[in-house]
């Protein structure tokens, strides 16, 4: 493979590692709200406003993912 | 005597789990099961949810690099044939949120097991596509 082949890649696995990096952005408010959860669970606290908010992004997920894909 | 009794019971637990893929496995210690000593609370229920937003939040960025042509062209027969699974969820969600909460503990037993094994099957198919959620 020629260097420039090399280098395209290499700007590639720059970009996949960008959008990997992103998830992790993402994914990190929602262990957040887990540790809350099971915090809430030891003290038997959850309230209405709180699991509407939980329902409410979990609904906008699997919204997005079931939207057929182009 | 005693091995034989361990030999048998061994291999009735085994027997009991052929059939189940190592994500149904791993959804089962996540989520857990409900039974009468481990009712859907609204708190678990809260946890439920959180826990399956991860799984989404995973697919929706395996979907997101798809789409942005990064990964493997094969990828949207992949996604699709999840998304078979996948929209079977919503039905079954909105019922177990009406459950917990008029806690009608039978039914939301049941609808709680009949999710995991859904879930369990969206991870299954996911990692045949190499996305390990």
């Amino acid at each position: 493979m020629d260097i420039a082949g090399i280098i395209g890649l290499v700007f590639k696995g720059i970009d996949v590692a960008k959008e990997v990096l992103a998830v992790g952005k993402d994914v990190a408010p929602v262990v957040k709200n887990l540790v809350e959860i099971v915090t809430g669970v030891e003290n038997g606290t959850m309230t209405d406003e709180r699991l509407l908010e939980i329902e409410n992004e979990l609904d906008r997920q699997i919204e997005e993912f079931n939207e057929p894909i182009e | 005597m005693r091995k034989i009794i361990l030999a048998v019971a061994l291999s009735l637990g085994l027997a009991g789990c052929q059939g189940m893929s190592l994500e149904k496995f791993q959804t089962l210690a996540t989520l857990g099961t409900a039974s009468v000593a481990n009712p859907v609370t609204r708190e678990r229920l809260a946890a439920i949810e959180q826990s399956v937003t991860v799984v989404f939040a995973g697919l929706n960025t395996w979907k997101r690099l798809c789409v942005a042509g990064r990964i493997n062209v094969d990828c949207k027969a992949q996604i699709g044939a999840v998304q078979v699974y996948t929209r079977q969820i919503p039905p079954y969600l909105s019922r177990l949120r009406t459950f917990v909460k008029t806690n009608d503990q039978v039914n939301a037993m049941v609808v709680f097991n009949q999710l995991t094994d859904i879930l369990g099957d969206v991870k299954s198919m996911a990692a045949k596509s190499g996305q390990q959620l």
